[in-house]
């Protein structure tokens, strides 16, 4: 039980971060004018993720 | 010449990439394995897909690009000497610490209006709020000069600090666009600030229970950051997006005797991992009516607890994002600022630990114990609103 609580509240948490703002640059990229003045499109990627798993 | 061992090379940046033809080398894309999966996957894009290389630099090191036109951003130009080694007392360009030591000087001629000092009334009152707040805590000779310097100006006016509510600013100064404001300003600001996000997670219950099914709870509050405005944020800033690499390198190291290539690893954007999610990327539809170079910005997560006291449970769980396309040595200058703060995990609290252990324990119907527990979060949630 603690365990499945643990879990769903971290993932609920990813939830709320990964929002639909997050997916649309995801898929569709971001537009951004960079320093030497030409715009590109950005595309999020997660690369990495280190971190403590709560599994206890 | 002194033998190799006795000699101390110093550190070197790699060479740059010329957008010449000299360095090119041409080379299409199915002589090697390792890009035939891109290659049948685009017909179109690896027609025009070349290495480009640069000179080796002294320590026989070479970047390889491999696209359509050389890089058309550079970043390895802007690294110097400094950049490449400690201890140095010159300033470096990946050293972006603002000068604190330096003092504004207004022209006289501005005239600055009430409201340009925030929570402060005026201007000796936000000097000295400033000196006290970002003075450091424990007070030295150069703090003590810096006060005197505030007090002894000719622009301090002691009748204007008379009457400041010092400890109504205080608490104004931190606040969160959540904690909303006396005016009912709202909480979903568009920016990069903190937010704050209700949990909820759904809780089954078996066929035995005199309410069976999934259930969903309120577990707490989830302080958070937009992560696009973050990103967003991050682009913007000019002095980090110079340093931002936007294609990915192979790095290799010629050999001395043979010649033969071989694969260095170290950053993220020289890795196979990278390199294979720009070409995916560059395969992939443009969005409708876009030409513009697309690039990919490498999210680094990162997250622990940590205990915030030796004694007693108090502890926090962060996460942190760093961006892959910096260099590691730039992100490991805490000066760079380049860790962002993104989150505050919440764990299971030791209310809710006691709850499920009274679950567990049968001493509570499962359900009534944790409806006790999330109404109690949803009070609290509620309360100070």
């Amino acid at each position: 039980m603690t365990a499945h609580v643990r879990r769903e509240i971290l993932h609920a948490q990813w939830a709320i971060m990964l929002d639909a703002d997050f997916l649309k640059i995801y898929a569709h990229g971001l537009v951004i004018e960079g320093s030497d003045g030409v715009k590109r499109r950005f595309y999020p990627r997660i690369f990495t993720y280190t971190a403590d798993y709560p599994e206890k | 010449m002194l033998p190799e061992r006795f000699r101390d090379d110093i550190p070197q940046p790699l060479a740059q990439c010329p957008p010449s033809s000299a360095n090119l080398l041409n080379a299409l894309v199915n002589i090697r394995p390792a890009h035939e999966q891109v290659s049948r996957r685009s017909a179109a894009v690896t027609q025009t897909l070349r290495y480009f290389r640069s000179p080796l630099n002294a320590f026989r090191l070479l970047r390889q690009y491999f696209s359509t036109s050389p890089p058309s951003h550079d970043p390895e130009e802007l690294v110097d000497f400094s950049d490449l080694c400690d201890g140095h007392g010159e300033s470096s360009v990946f050293d972006c610490r603002p000068d604190i030591s330096a003092t504004v000087e207004l022209p006289p001629d501005i005239l600055l209006s009430e409201a340009s000092f925030g929570p402060y009334p005026n201007q000796s009152s936000f000097l000295l709020g400033e000196w006290y707040w970002n003075g450091g805590r424990q007070k030295s000779h150069e703090d003590f000069r810096s006060l005197l310097n505030i007090i002894g100006s000719a622009d301090f006016r002691p009748e204007d600090v008379q009457n400041t509510k010092w400890r109504a600013i205080d608490t104004k100064l931190g606040m969160n666009d959540f904690d909303g404001d006396d005016d009912g300003t709202n909480e979903w600001f568009d920016d990069a600030g903190w937010r704050k996000s209700a949990i909820t997670i759904s809780v089954p219950f078996h066929k035995q229970a005199k309410h069976p099914g999934a259930k969903d709870f309120l577990v707490g509050f989830f302080y958070h950051r937009s992560l696009t405005e973050v990103i967003k944020e991050k682009l913007s800033n000019s002095d980090d997006n110079r340093f931002f690499h936007y294609e990915p390198f192979e790095l290799l190291w010629k050999r001395h005797c043979s010649g033969e290539e071989v694969r260095v690893h170290g950053e993220l954007y020289t890795s196979p991992a990278f390199q294979e999610v720009h070409q995916e990327l560059q395969a992939s539809q443009n969005e409708p009516g876009c030409d513009l170079q697309k690039v990919v910005i490498a999210l680094m997560f990162l997250s622990d607890a940590t205990q915030l006291t030796q004694f007693g449970t108090a502890s926090l769980w962060p996460a942190y994002l760093m961006f892959g396309n910096e260099s590691k040595y730039r992100r490991c200058k805490p000066t760079c600022n380049s860790c962002h703060h993104v989150a505050y995990f919440h764990g299971v609290s030791f209310k809710l630990e006691c709850v499920l252990e009274a679950i567990l324990t049968k001493s509570l119907s499962s359900l009534t114990a944790l409806k006790i527990f999330f109404e109690n979060t949803w009070d609290e949630g509620l309360g100070s609103r």
